[in-house]
């Protein structure tokens, strides 16, 4: 039988191509979909938690729900070697992050103001990636670098000095006045409005903190998975400390995904009907094309049955062959766009940035996704083929022979 | 006839008793202040688990003018706080920059367990506060006046209520007892260690405790008071804050 349905793909190649390329075409639109939608989120995750906060983040116990510098880590009398050793994780990533009224001339805004060492930071952090203008700092220098935004806000550029003001440690007095080395573009918007980098050192002086830190990014190994890293710290940690996952220091983030991909679900079973009918569609085709050779072999003899079983495996072979090559074909489009991400422009990109997210569409190339839709849209062929077996089971042979 | 005298005399009493604690408010701000006085002092503020330790030259002269320069840590030195009237400046050598500050400032100065408005309206609590003496209690060893302060209608000031502690023999403020406009206790004030400065007997040592928490408060330590060098008006001007040492 299996032979028989074989042969009855070969006979009618054209019709066998329009039931593929149907299948296939429904795959392709489904695994893209979900890929953008996917692919934007992993993107925006791996930007702006991998690349600029980590994965992981230490902390003074109770920082994170107070940020305040009297909550900071006193790096001269905590041992963090435990924590730096631990399997999987890179390095301990030092930052004082903490707030300042910045003045130019008349103008004041307020600021994020964030002590770096860029030599040990994040790639999101690294310098000279993300600098439009001017240049990187090393530890001892005293320039800063503002982000495009700042900049913009205060109409100033490189050389220009700002003055910072604020309260260091324990209510110190913080006050700098820093020239401008460098600005920089930052992938988040947010940050990219508000956000001061100087040397690490330079924000220890001017918030009185000698020796200290709000956050010790972990960063870890390549290919590991930060969860498990994050388990391993939490049982290696000292009392005083605490560790977060990217996941409890960003509940907002999860929030909005799950939002998000609820909506992204709705849109996919939409579409998932319209393929439903258009596979229906080619199903009824077939019958109907096949009415008198269906009528003739059934007259001959052949059992309704028999013929039902191999019409159901055509089907399921032509389905399969859809879905695959559609999983396949796929897979070029997904790798093309998460490296060559769709730009948005005018409205729509205003919009996406003032949710502070990137105006990048990029796909995911996570194989989960094709196969998931793949296989839900085999299983809607397999259903919808039913059809023809409903067709063949109440067919009279010699209506069908003359029509 | 016997009543109105009785009414009389109670009136009479009571504007007594109310002159009497405007007066010994002024003797006391007045002796605690002289014409002028130059201080050196040592402010420590001390948490939990940290102190930190300043140094600071304060001028006055009259009720209007004072003046605190930070003489250390390095990174602070050269700040300086003056009140002119109603004017308060606060220049910054970090930032070359002179800032106005309100008149009512309720944070705390410098991370320390001080008001700003106890440091720059020290010694004019008679021009915003109307006194009434409410009792008598005996402080370290000394009979003192207890002093209730409220504030005068549309004064500039941040306490609902200030209580003060005065020594009777020589109207040196003992201590104090500071709250907001709902009553409650914000700061205490203790004064000790009585030292002769430049012929006057007063607290060497001046302790500022928050009472929401019971580790933290801060001392000012005075180092020397000088009574007798003339300041004259002109160095608590604006053009004058760069160049106070």
């Amino acid at each position: 039988m299996l032979k028989l349905a074989w042969r009855n793909i070969w006979r009618n190649k054209g019709r066998s191509i329009i039931t593929i390329a149907a299948v296939m075409f429904c795959v392709i639109f489904a695994v893209v979909l979900r890929s953008f939608q996917v692919g934007v989120w992993e993107n925006m995750i791996h930007e702006i938690v991998g690349n600029n906060f980590g994965y992981l983040q230490v902390h003074q116990k109770g920082f994170w729900g107070d940020q305040s510098l009297d909550r900071s880590i006193d790096l001269s009398s905590t041992n963090v070697n435990p924590l730096e050793s631990a399997e999987g994780v890179d390095r301990l990533i030092p930052r004082l992050e903490s707030f300042s009224l910045l003045y130019h001339g008349s103008n004041t805004k307020g600021a994020l103001v964030m002590g770096i060492n860029p030599e040990t930071e994040l790639p999101g952090l690294q310098l000279h990636d993300i600098l439009i203008e001017g240049r990187s700092f090393s530890n001892n220098d005293s320039v800063i670098v503002v982000s495009e935004g700042l900049a913009t806000y205060f109409k100033v550029g490189l050389g220009d000095t700002l003055l910072f003001m604020g309260q260091g440690f324990h209510g110190a007095a913080a006050y700098g006045a820093f020239p401008i080395g460098g600005i920089a573009r930052m992938t988040n918007p947010e940050l990219n409005k508000q956000l001061v980098l100087m040397p690490l050192s330079k924000a220890q002086y001017m918030y009185n903190s000698e020796n200290r830190a709000t956050t010790l990014v972990v960063a870890i190994d390549d290919g590991t998975d930060y969860a498990a890293v994050g388990d391993i710290l939490k049982k290696t940690t000292s009392k005083s400390l605490e560790i977060l996952e990217w996941k409890e220091l960003f509940p907002e983030i999860i929030q909005t995904i799950e939002v998000d991909m609820a909506g992204g679900r709705i849109f996919v079973t939409i579409l998932y009907f319209i393929i439903s009918f258009v596979l229906l569609g080619t199903v009824i085709m077939m019958v109907a094309e096949r009415q008198r050779e269906f009528g003739i072999l059934v007259s001959i003899g052949m059992r309704r049955s028999t013929l039902a079983i191999v019409t159901m495996l055509e089907n399921i072979i032509l389905i399969m062959g859809g879905a695959i090559v559609g999983m396949a074909v796929v897979k070029p489009i997904q790798f093309y766009f998460k490296y060559n991400p769709i730009d948005l422009s005018g409205q729509m990109k205003e919009a996406i940035e003032q949710y502070n997210f990137e105006p990048k569409l990029y796909t995911t190339t996570s194989f989960i996704i094709n196969l998931n839709h793949g296989t839900i849209i085999f299983c809607i062929g397999v259903l919808v083929s039913l059809y023809a077996v409903w067709k063949i089971m109440k067919l009279n042979p010699i209506e069908s022979m003359r029509s | 006839m016997k009543r109105v005298l009785l009414l009389l005399l109670l009136f009479f009493h009571s504007s007594l008793f109310a002159q009497d604690a405007v007066s010994i408010l002024k003797k006391s701000e007045a002796y605690l202040r002289g014409a002028q006085s130059t201080a050196e002092m040592s402010i420590t503020t001390v948490r939990p688990s940290w102190e930190r330790t300043m140094t600071a030259k304060l001028w006055n002269k009259g009720t209007e003018m004072s003046c605190i320069l930070i003489t250390g840590p390095k990174r602070d030195a050269g700040t300086v706080f003056m009140k002119n009237g109603e004017d308060i400046w606060n220049f910054v050598p970090a930032i070359k920059k002179l800032i106005a500050l309100p008149a009512a400032l309720v944070q705390n100065w410098m991370g320390t367990d001080i008001s700003n408005d106890a440091l720059i309206n020290a010694g004019s609590l008679t021009v915003d506060y109307t006194p009434s003496v409410i009792g008598s209690k005996v402080i370290s060893g000394q009979d003192c006046w207890v002093l209730e302060l409220l504030p005068k209608p549309d004064a500039p000031v941040v306490w609902g209520k200030v209580i003060a502690f005065i020594d009777k023999a020589s109207y040196v403020q003992l201590g104090g007892e500071f709250y907001d406009e709902d009553n409650f206790l914000i700061t205490e004030m203790q004064a000790s260690e009585l030292t002769q400065f430049d012929g006057r007997k007063l607290p060497k040592i001046i302790k500022m405790i928050p009472s929401e928490d019971t580790e933290s408060y801060t001392i000012i330590r005075y180092e020397s008071v000088d009574f007798t060098t003339p300041i004259p008006d002109s160095f608590f001007t604006k053009s004058n804050i760069k160049n106070v040492k």
